[in-house]
């Protein structure tokens, strides 16, 4: 027996797709042109799929203090956060995020991945029971069970159904967490987070809130979708990423509860692994005074996604969500999503490819996330390929 | 909702489960105490999870994801069904 054997289904469906000559899952980005637009397989490319939400990863501010940064403090800290892996930068950084958020403390992870994973592993334990939305993202999966806790699994944005599951599981000589995201990564719908903070409250809850998708882009202040729907004082803890608005890498997770700093010493992803590079904190930190500062990003991404969303149903595709800054398009099945896929970057214009398992529902998506630095020039450019994709979509060859 | 039983009979929750599970698994599939959710059905993890929660709705209960991993044949579904049945009594 061969130890890669358990894997047989997933080789099967990767050698499927990796026929049609390119790898969706392995693509090569061979030059970039701004935040927008690439070289992809010898060709420009508008990068329509990026998370790239306030297009800020070429801010000229944000580049200048990291280039300055890795010049006076080098290209790592070589440390984890316990030993010697905590600068000045990302003391400030926490207290910055702590500033912005308007919270108590915040604390910085070396990824988003692990920002989920050692929050929640290290806030739930064996004892506790955590209630989790059944469209999560795979960092709470591991987080969930990375922490040893019972996890309850409710059906996806139902607060009704949330409320009958903590109502079965009373949870006696331990605490209840609940864990949903502010926007959900692949329909791009808004958490029902007003009905959730009722039920958190009826039941006694704790709640925790991913605002990975919606920190910088939600809100008056761009804190995320708990500021736009007037609840943060109801949120216990919330979680977000550097790697999407703030056009970095790295997490973090911000509260008002007294003991929060406790996750220091008792969150093991944070603990055991280096810190955030300084070039990478000063970056963050220079995109976060520019989300602060320039609340114009955040109009011109919404109103992008308008006109996109409207350019797109207007073209006959079904979304699966309100317009926002992520606009998935459902496809019937997954040869008419690849096929759409390739044809579009035959084009020029990359997406994001999400097929089952990695999507609710066994749901084949185009995935489309906009940018602030999204011109009008690109959208003419995009619409005029959806355009010939639906025109393709429609003959029988591309739909048999 | 519909009722859900206290007391479950193992031959009545296989039959009621394999009506579940047959919503997952290719038409005709032979629904056995011994027939393998991924190898025979083509049930994969995710779509386990999913499997799961319409059973949880069904009987009123909630399996806890951490032993969804641990499920091979229908068998461990019906056993896992049954105890959490019975430990709520």
């Amino acid at each position: 027996m061969d130890i890669f054997d358990k894997y047989g289904t997933l080789a099967q469906r990767r050698a499927q797709l990796l026929a049609t000559g390119i790898d969706p899952f392995q693509l090569e980005i061979e030059d970039l042109a701004g935040p927008c637009e690439a070289t992809i397989r010898g060709r420009r490319t508008i990068l329509l799929g990026t998370n790239n939400y306030l297009g800020l990863t070429f801010d000229p501010v944000c580049i200048e203090a990291g280039v300055e940064a890795l010049r006076r403090y080098g290209t790592g800290t070589t440390g984890s956060r316990i030993a010697n892996g905590t600068y000045a930068g990302h003391r400030a950084l926490e207290a910055e995020l702590a500033a912005f958020m308007g919270r108590r403390a915040a604390i910085v992870f070396t990824t988003g991945y692990q920002a989920n994973l050692a929050t929640i592993a290290g806030l739930a334990g064996a004892k506790d029971t955590i209630f989790v939305d059944s469209d999560w993202h795979a960092s709470i999966f591991d987080g969930c069970l990375l922490s040893g806790a019972k996890v309850v699994r409710f059906r996806h944005n139902d607060p009704e159904d949330l409320d009958r599951r903590l109502e079965r599981n009373p949870t006696p000589g331990g605490c209840r967490l609940i864990v949903v995201e502010g926007l959900y990564s692949m329909f791009g719908d808004v958490a029902r987070l007003s009905e959730i903070v009722a039920v958190k409250k009826k039941h006694g809850a704790f709640l925790l809130l991913d605002e990975a998708h919606s920190f910088g882009v939600f809100g008056r202040r761009g804190r995320g979708v708990a500021e736009e729907l007037g609840v943060e004082g109801e949120v216990d803890f919330i979680v977000g990423t550097f790697s999407k608005s703030l056009g970095g890498i790295g997490g973090f997770a911000v509260s008002d509860h007294p003991r929060f700093e406790l996750l220091r010493v008792a969150a093991r992803p944070y603990m055991f692994t280096a810190s955030p590079g300084p070039a990478t904190i000063a970056s963050v930190r220079a995109a976060l005074a520019q989300i602060a500062a320039r609340p114009e990003l955040r109009a011109r991404l919404w109103e992008t996604a308008r006109t996109l969303h409207a350019g797109l149903v207007r073209l006959g595709f079904v979304l699966a969500a309100p317009p926002g800054p992520i606009l998935s398009i459902r496809l019937p099945d997954e040869r008419s999503a690849v096929f759409a896929w390739t044809s579009l970057l035959e084009s020029g214009v990359y997406v994001n490819l999400a097929l089952p398992p990695g999507t609710p529902g066994g749901a084949c998506l185009l995935r489309c996330s906009v940018s602030a630095a999204h011109t009008a020039e690109h959208l003419e450019i995009v619409l005029d390929r959806f355009a010939s994709l639906a025109a393709a979509l429609a003959r029988p060859v591309a739909a048999e | 909702m519909q009722p859900a039983m206290t007391t479950p009979d193992p031959d009545r929750l296989l039959a009621e489960l394999g009506e579940l599970v047959a919503r997952f698994a290719p038409p005709g599939a032979k629904l056995e105490r011994s027939t393998e959710l991924t190898s025979d059905l083509s049930i994969d993890s995710v779509a386990a999870m999913d499997l799961v929660m319409e059973i949880e709705d069904r009987y009123g209960i909630d399996v806890p994801v951490n032993e969804i991993a641990d499920l091979v044949t229908l068998g461990d579904l019906v056993d896992l069904v049954a105890r959490q049945l019975g430990a709520r009594g």
